[in-house]
């Protein structure tokens, strides 16, 4: 067996296990590249703790674009989040020179967000968490295969039980509402 | 769908196929323009969006905690082995050398070696003793000569059992840390061997100084001293030969009184004595002499010099002991009346016996 055709099976049988949901994938990723991912971030001034951080979205990233049916294979699995992991750090080193040298400046020259539209963002993003909690998991799971992992109703309605899409639409309009109500009694 | 008539985001499914670029490319361009000039589903796509973002960031934190879970789980796993490599490898060191050094046995299981060497009186009058003189050979453990008669042989065989008992009295002095009610145990004395003794005595408590170190009038013991040995092998060149000298003339001098008698008495029988070798650790010492160890500047040998039934023991206090084998082949030569040269295959120790303790008196005294 050739080489590639090794990392071939290798990766087709991680990225079966990720279209399954099984998250033993990641870590047999995370084990992977976690010494080439830390030497590259001491390389460039990155601490081990950016080093976990950066792998871990690298993996997040490639979890849901597999899950939403977005990847496609064009090099190795290892490629494509050492690829994934270099972009995100020097885009973050990049904006942490500019945010150092104007902290003041409500929007970033290249229309970037600004250190303040970041806070609303994060703001926000913890508001509507802690609703999605409230609403009890059966709500915030549809509402998670919905929106973070696109899955169609047809896809979402057997994983959950439900009878059919028809009943699995009506069901995430019901949590969807319920979610607007309290965010706005939050607010 | 005529986004000029109506707000096209009122229907929710639509407005979420906008946020999950789920429309076609038509549907998408008419919906861009609508919201060019409908400031409603301009704040519409944007609420959605964020309400998209935020369960999106729920998702992602989740998958983040399962997977740092499972990572957790997978250190908690590992096997540190270049750990337990370093440990065991140290501890493998650790036991070698305290095998090596004997760290594991027990005092109690400690058989002291014994050795014992046969010194010739100068008036006696064996050519084999001096043969055996002349060539350096080592003398053979309890060696006797045959016209000692019965009694010597039982002696011999009873030599062992008794040094051990000796042994054993010296160990529970020392540890008593030199207490004077505990002595040994000599063996019954002639009323000679009580007058040698009695000298030595009188000579102890005269404080007379004990090759350059006083004896310690506070603890007299009645048929024991510490000497100290001086390794000769690290004395200068001339002193090793004045001491060579020393022991040539005298091995003549016995040669021509051996002669003498020889032509007078028609030969004499030899008179022997016995000098029992025994070694332990220096750093069984008592603090006494641990203490003049440390002042003394050239690390002397410190020696328990014993007068024991037969003769005399020496139990040389070593920083690092000698094989057995070695004490087995040790060779004592006697230098004049009061000097002795034990020879061990890794060194040659010299010691100056202090007065009262001289071999020929004591030796005569005894088997007189």
């Amino acid at each position: 067996m050739s080489l590639s055709l090794f990392f071939l099976n290798a990766d087709s049988r991680i990225l079966e296990q990720i279209k399954n949901g099984d998250e033993e994938a990641l870590v047999t990723l995370y084990k992977t590249n976690r010494k080439p991912i830390g030497s590259f971030m001491a390389m460039n001034n990155g601490s081990s703790d950016d080093a976990e951080d950066m792998l871990q979205e690298a993996l997040v990233v490639l979890w849901e674009r597999v899950r939403s049916g977005k990847f496609e294979y064009h090099a190795q699995l290892n490629t494509f989040i050492f690829a994934t992991v270099k972009n995100m750090w020097l885009r973050q080193l990049a904006r942490k020179r500019r945010v150092s040298g104007s902290l003041d400046e409500e929007t970033m020259p290249d229309g970037e967000p600004s250190v303040l539209d970041l806070l609303i963002e994060d703001e926000q993003a913890n508001t509507i968490r802690t609703a999605l909690k409230k609403l009890g998991d059966p709500c915030q799971a549809l509402l998670l295969m919905f929106y973070w992992e696109e899955l169609s109703m047809e896809e979402i309605a057997p994983r959950l039980g439900f009878a059919n899409a028809q009943t699995a639409k009506s069901k995430k309009y019901q949590c969807k509402k319920a979610l607007e109500k309290l965010l706005r009694e939050s607010l | 769908m005529n986004t000029e008539d109506r707000h096209w985001t009122k229907d929710d499914e639509m407005l979420e196929r906008f946020v999950l670029n789920r429309l076609n490319a038509v549907e998408r361009v008419e919906a861009e323009q609508h919201l060019r000039t409908c400031e409603i589903c301009r704040q519409a796509v944007r609420t959605e969006q964020e309400l998209a973002a935020g369960i999106r960031r729920l998702g992602r934190d989740q998958l983040k905690e399962k997977m740092s879970l499972q990572i957790e789980r997978l250190d908690e796993r590992k096997v540190p082995w270049p750990k337990i490599v370093s440990v065991a490898a140290m501890i493998g060191i650790l036991l070698c050398v305290g095998v090596y050094n004997r760290w594991f046995v027990s005092k109690e299981n400690v058989q002291p070696t014994f050795m014992t060497k046969s010194i010739p009186n100068k008036a006696d009058s064996l050519s084999s003793q001096d043969h055996r003189l002349d060539k350096n050979e080592p003398a053979q453990p309890g060696t006797r000569l045959k016209d000692e008669g019965a009694v010597s042989s039982a002696r011999v065989q009873n030599e062992q059992p008794r040094a051990k008992e000796l042994q054993r009295d010296a160990t529970t002095r020392l540890e008593s840390n030199g207490k004077k009610t505990q002595t040994l145990e000599p063996a019954p004395p002639s009323p000679q061997g009580n007058a040698a003794v009695s000298e030595k005595q009188k000579a102890m408590q005269a404080g007379e100084m004990v090759n350059g170190d006083q004896m310690n009038a506070t603890q007299p013991l009645e048929n024991s001293i510490w000497i100290e040995g001086t390794q000769l092998s690290s004395i200068s060149e001339t002193e090793h030969n004045a001491i060579t000298y020393g022991f040539e003339k005298r091995k003549e001098a016995d040669k021509n009184s051996l002669n003498r008698a020889e032509k007078l008495q028609g030969g004499v029988k030899l008179r022997q004595r016995e000098i029992v070798l025994k070694q332990q650790p220096a750093s069984l010492l008592p603090p006494s002499r641990q203490q003049a160890q440390k002042t003394s500047g050239h690390e002397p040998i410190q020696t328990l010099l014993e007068q024991t039934a037969n003769g005399l023991q020496l139990t040389l206090y070593l920083p690092t002991g000698v094989a057995e084998e070695s004490l087995q082949n040790a060779n004592i030569q006697q230098i004049g009346d009061d000097s002795l040269v034990v020879n061990l295959p890794e060194q040659q120790i010299g010691y100056k016996l202090p007065p009262g303790w001289n071999l020929e008196k004591q030796g005569r005294g005894e088997h007189k």
